[in-house]
């Protein structure tokens, strides 16, 4: 059998010689040694510094500005040691790892022994104490980690990795990029990513080139002085095209949500059945979820009730009630507050609390099949809908029984409001439109009746006023004084941690609740922006509390869930409310029935506050306002009048919104995120000019350089000319002069009297022979050129020495002239 | 992938921008858009002020031997290349598939005179002639991640001399050998007789320097070099038939080739000089060339290689009627002398074979 061999073909040599091996590693050593990337090295590590010093809230001191100059120079070190002086790192790196390990090991083992004593007597781990030793080597081991990474690996991923995370991580964590954060960190990457990935993909294949240091170097400068000069474009389009970036943006993440919920056949959007309070934009799901029919359009805005919240944590509203199993197989909804009431009552009224209290509005069976629901600007008292019955200087309200017969959307079959599910998802939420006008009034089967069977119709004025019902009555006044005793305490529990809303309420003390409600409508309207697209909110940060007060935009639940809060810190029991509406618009004649339709979607889903007022019991009240910032509120007893007075009374008064709501004024009257931009823009624009000067300045120098080799006698010598002029030196003289080769070489060292003697001749020959001059000739004024312009350079100080490499352009070395030649 | 990769990071970027209101991180996404439009020119840019040829395009080199090739790349953009890809298709000339490889390099730009050499190896493991293309050329951006193609048409021959073997000749008294006539050919070869100058000609690189004839090139502009007589030096008319069938396998020509120059240089340290003759099908007739020395040798099987060989006729109708002297080394690897077979060699032992046996002429 003949075995292929294959033509083996490597851009690497086989070496058998050690010492050629090792003079091959040490080359390409080169490649790591040149001082540009250790500068993009410690600008980046200093950008990531920063950003985690800015994420851990911390502020950047001088002390932290030292430990970083420590540390910049502890990795110059290493670089030293890396590219120049390799035996030295190896024993640096052998120490280093060493003394760690020996200093880390008794470190370890002690930290380890704290820990298992605070699990054993059950302390929490926050009280741990860390020694500075320890953190020492640990941020030792982190650099050399991380040096070992780019210059001994030299294998970028990593940090790539990471440095794209911090960006991710820096909004998700709520904190703003520092822009000059963010530059330093780009210009590191895009440093390294050049440097590295050239040689990536199995470095046997990568030829060896004599220059691969210097154009890998050049290579990273011109990267970086790309994405720079790209920064300032980018910023101008970014603020041109803002709206439609960040709305592209806030398009898509509904529509991947959207997607998700049709493809899970999940119901409604966050916050809408539940009381988490949505940290991102408005996702409104197209997808329908059911069909209201009734049998005459609504007049005003229907309001179907999902969810009630209680307590407000993290973001997130518990539910107020709470689902059981009847006994009859019901499905029964107890609010959980009013769960202490029972006993109170119970003891003075034992016979009558189940029924009181599981029709008090604290409790309904079935609630769909109940149906019963509330028009939200009804709330005239109107005497053919209500009566009215006053008992010990309380009035309480009453649904007039002979007009809810014949009542606008009864719960009797011919104005019945039907709720048809459509989506599957919504089987098991139960949507509770607001009972016949307000809860109270829905006090029957409360009592027995004098056959001592229960009564299923409503009590008449007359029969509240009956002597024999009179007890009765006691029933329920008893009950509505312990149910307003819980939820005084109940529904006015707000979290502590809302530390500037609190400020902000406590700075206006109110009691009269018309002035409450106003505040809290000017406080919302002035401090925020209704938007479907507020923007997520950092994970780190409570939703209502950015909403408010740093981000001061968002939607119904956030100006319900703050309204909620406002209301509870000014001792009005409050509730959150989500569902939701449907508008008469959205009704539609159905063919062949005297009914109207309107499907409702997701975009129907709304949130909203409930206020419990005496008499009415609990009422909803409208906080959000329109995209027009206007404010529509209403309740019994609070109007558009009662705002408007109170708001004279108080002296307050609403924002007029502009198109650009960017809370302020900064530089030259631009809204304040104008202001910055615009300060960043000019950063920007300075930095990069800055750069772009730089560069221009050495292309102009390497430019000039080239084409010395191609410049005739005349003009290299009219550049001698200029230059020891420049330097200050033979300033009366021209070339021409007759002691000009004399003195010429008694004022420069490099030039010895022979060589001013033939440069003299040379020009003399130039000019006023015709004899053409020779190439040795021409190479001679070149090289003498070079020499006058290495030594003025070598004389020249600091100050003048940047002046010379650019503004002149002059060549700073030159291999001395052989005198033989000259 | 890369461009993948930067895409997605873009999407991440501007995501995260825009449902946390980040504006620089924005900015950074946007800049990155723009970024992937100026890599995208640039890299044509680059890719059409590159080009890349060999540095020579015949290079010679020993069977399993480590040879480098150098490549020239001349940037005359002022940027420069930091990456580019070469792709590369050899194949021996019996071969039907090439190998492809693919190189990585990098070239400096106008500033820094922007002529690069890099080299790369090859270890060929048979004799003969590999033809090496550069068919493509790939040009990155300074961050590797886009690229822009260029098809290339260069190609250069790498010429695999066989891996020297001794062999154990023996003549035989008032054999064949020793009829062989004798010559005053000129010899440069170490050790000659230098007493008789047989006749100067033009420098010739390779030739040693001690061997100028420096009176005479100083009295011309040109430097000429002396020829010496060497007067007992054997003459054999070595005919090579590469017309059989073995002959269009690659490991076939390999053995033959090895067998070809062992037999010649080993019988060149017995004072034997050749007269080398082989079928040039674009000729369409026998060519001869003189081998002397080692030299001579190298060129000769230079030559050998890049002849088309095929014969459709029969090669014997080439050969001489008197084949007294007369050496005919075949492809089927039967060398015979004097119109005797001396051996008939295996492909697969070959090696051992001219390494162990003695052949007697």
């Amino acid at each position: 059998m003949v075995t292929i061999k294959k033509i083996k073909v490597s851009a690497l040599r086989t070496i058998d010689d050690p010492k050629e091996r090792k003079k091959e590693k040490q080359e390409l050593k080169k490649i790591s040694g040149s001082p540009v990337l250790i500068i993009l090295y410690i600008l980046g590590m200093t950008g990531i510094a920063f950003t985690v010093l800015d994420l851990l809230d911390m502020s950047i001191t001088g002390f932290h500005l030292i430990i970083m100059g420590v540390m910049a120079l502890i990795v110059t070190g290493f670089w030293y040691l890396f590219t120049r002086h390799s035996r030295a790192f190896i024993i640096v790196t052998a120490l280093l790892t060493g003394a760690s390990a020996l200093l880390l090991i008794p470190q370890v083992y002690r930290l380890t022994v704290r820990i298992r004593m605070m699990m054993k007597y059950n302390v929490s781990l926050d009280n741990l104490e860390i020694d500075t030793v320890f953190i020492i080597i640990l941020v030792l081991l982190a650099i050399f980690f991380l040096f070992s990474l780019e210059f001994v690996i030299r294998n970028h991923s990593i940090m790539l990795v990471s440095g794209l995370a911090l960006l991710i991580l820096v909004p998700i964590f709520g904190h703003s990029m520092e822009l000059l954060n963010m530059i330093m960190l780009i210009i590191f990457e895009a440093g390294f990513i050049v440097v590295n990935m050239a040689e990536k993909r199995s470095g046997r294949y990568v030829m060896r080139s004599p220059s691969r240091a210097k154009i890998n170097t050049l290579s990273a400068v011109v990267a970086v002085a790309i994405v720079l000069v790209s920064l300032v474009p980018a910023f101008a389009l970014e603020r041109a095209g803002e709206k439609s970036l960040f709305n592209w943006a806030y398009e898509t993440d509904s529509y991947i949500k959207d997607t998700i919920t049709r493809l899970t056949e999940s119901s409604f959007g966050s916050g809408f059945n539940d009381g988490s309070v949505s940290r991102g934009n408005l996702f409104q799901s197209s997808a329908e979820q059911f069909r209201i029919t009734v049998s005459e359009i609504p007049e005003d805005t229907l309001y179907l009730k999902g969810f009630t919240g209680r307590d407000y944590e993290n973001s997130n509203w518990s539910p107020a009630f709470y689902v059981a199993e009847g006994s009859s197989g019901t499905i029964n909804f107890w609010e959980a507050a009013a769960a202490d009431i029972i006993y109170d009552v119970y003891s003075t009224y034992p016979s009558d609390i189940p029924y009181s209290f599981y029709y008090l509005g604290m409790g309904a069976t079935d609630p769909i099949s109940e149906m019963y629901f509330m028009l939200a600007k009804d709330t005239v008292l109107n005497d053919d809908y209500f009566i009215t019955t006053t008992d010990g200087g309380i009035t309480y309200l009453q649904v007039n029984p002979s007009q809810e017969e014949t009542g606008y959307f009864s719960n009797k079959n011919e104005h019945r409001i039907i709720i048809e599910n459509i989506n599957p998802g919504i089987a098991d939420h139960r949507f509770v439109p607001y009972g016949a006008k307000y809860s109270f009034s829905r006090i029957r089967n409360v009592y027995k009746n004098a056959s001592g069977s229960y009564s299923n119709s409503y009590l008449t004025p007359a029969d509240l006023n009956a002597s024999e019902n009179l007890g009765k009555l006691g029933v329920f006044k008893a009950l509505l004084s312990s149910y307003k005793n819980i939820i005084q305490t109940e529904y006015t529990r707000y979290p502590g941690d809302q530390q500037r809303l609190i400020a902000h309420c406590r700075a206006t003390p109110l009691t009269r609740l018309e002035d409450i409600t106003t505040y809290i409508l000017v406080t919302l309207q002035n401090k925020a922006t209704y938007t479907t697209t507020p923007g997520n909110t950092p994970y780190n940060k409570d939703v209502v509390d950015y909403f408010l007060f740093d981000n001061g935009q968002g939607y119904c639940v956030h100006f319900a869930s703050a309204a909620v809060m406002m209301y509870r810190m000014y001792g009005i029991p409050a509730r959150y409310a989500t569902g939701f509406v449907a508008r008469p618009e959205g009704f539609s004649a159905n063919e062949g029935s005297a009914t109207y339709s309107s499907t409702l979607t997701g975009k129907h889903a709304h949130a909203w506050v409930e206020i419990f007022l005496d008499d009415y019991g609990w009422v909803p009240v409208e906080v959000t306002p329109t995209l027009q910032g206007t404010m529509h509120c209403e309740y019994p007893g609070y109007d558009e009048s009662t705002m408007r007075a109170s708001m004279v009374r108080n002296g307050w008064s609403f924002r007029v919104q502009t198109s650009s709501e960017d809370g302020g004024t900064g530089l030259f009257g631009m809204g304040r995120a104008a202001s910055r931009g615009f300060a960043a823009a000019s950063f920007i624009l300075i930095f990069a000019a800055l750069f772009c000067a730089v560069i221009a300045l050495f292309i102009r120098r390497s430019i000039i350089l080239s084409k010395l080799a191609t410049m005739n006698c005349r003009r290299l010598f009219d550049r001698i000319i200029k230059l020891i002029h420049r330097a200050g030196l033979l300033k009366d003289c021209n070339g021409s002069e007759t002691d000009f080769a004399q003195r010429l070489s008694e004022s420069l060292d490099c030039i010895d009297i022979s060589t001013s003697a033939r440069l003299i001749r040379i020009m003399l020959e130039v000019n006023y022979s015709d004899k053409k001059v020779s190439r040795s000739d021409r190479d001679f004024i070149e090289d003498v050129y070079r020499m006058i312009s290495a030594e003025l350079y070598a004389r020249a100080s600091v100050i003048k020495k940047p002046i010379y490499m650019f503004i002149f352009a002059i060549p700073t070395k030159a291999a001395p002239v052989p005198k033989q030649g000259i | 992938m890369k461009g993948i990769t930067t895409l997605l990071i873009i999407l991440i970027l501007w995501y995260i921008a825009g449902i946390f209101r980040q504006t620089y991180i924005m900015t950074l996404a946007v800049c990155i858009g723009l970024l992937i439009v100026v890599l995208i020119v640039l890299s044509i840019y680059q890719k059409r002020k590159l080009s890349v040829t060999f540095k020579t395009d015949k290079t010679v080199t020993f069977k399993n031997a480590e040879r480098a090739v150098t490549i020239r790349s001349l940037n005359r953009s002022r940027l420069p290349v930091n990456r580019y890809r070469l792709t590369l298709a050899m194949k021996y000339t019996t071969d039907k598939r090439p190998v492809r490889k693919k190189l990585f390099g990098c070239s400096a730009g106008k500033s820094a005179d922007g002529n690069e050499l890099s080299d790369f190896y090859i270890k060929a493991p048979y004799c003969g002639v590999i033809d090496i293309e550069l068919i493509r050329l790939r040009v990155y951006d300074p961050f590797s991640v886009f690229y822009s193609n260029k098809k290339l048409r260069e190609s250069g021959k790498l010429l695999v001399f066989p891996a020297e073997t001794k062999i154990n000749v023996v003549t035989q008294p008032y054999g064949s050998f020793e009829d062989l006539p004798l010559t005053d050919t000129p010899s440069l070869k170490l050790g000659d007789d230098h007493s008789e100058i047989r006749q100067i000609r033009e420098y010739r690189p390779g030739d040693l320097t001690r061997y100028i004839h420096r009176n005479y090139s100083a009295r011309t502009d040109n430097i000429w070099v002396k020829e010496f007589c060497k007067e007992n030096d054997r003459i054999i008319d070595l005919y090579l038939d590469a017309s059989t069938p073995e002959a269009s396998e690659t490991e076939g020509l390999d053995a033959f080739y090895e067998l070809v120059w062992s037999v010649i240089a080993s019988l060149l340290d017995k004072d034997v000089v050749f007269s080398l003759h082989w079928y040039d099908n674009e000729r369409k007739q026998l060519v001869s060339y003189d081998v002397k020395t080692r030299d001579d040798l190298r060129d000769a099987m230079g030559r050998l290689y890049l002849t088309d060989k095929i014969c459709h006729t029969q090669f014997s109708s080439f050969l001489p009627q008197d084949r007294r002297g007369t050496m005919l080394i075949n492809s089927r690897l039967e060398w015979f002398f004097s119109d005797r077979a001396v051996y008939r060699f295996s492909r697969q032992n070959i090696k051992t074979e001219l390494a162990s046996l003695t052949f007697r002429l």
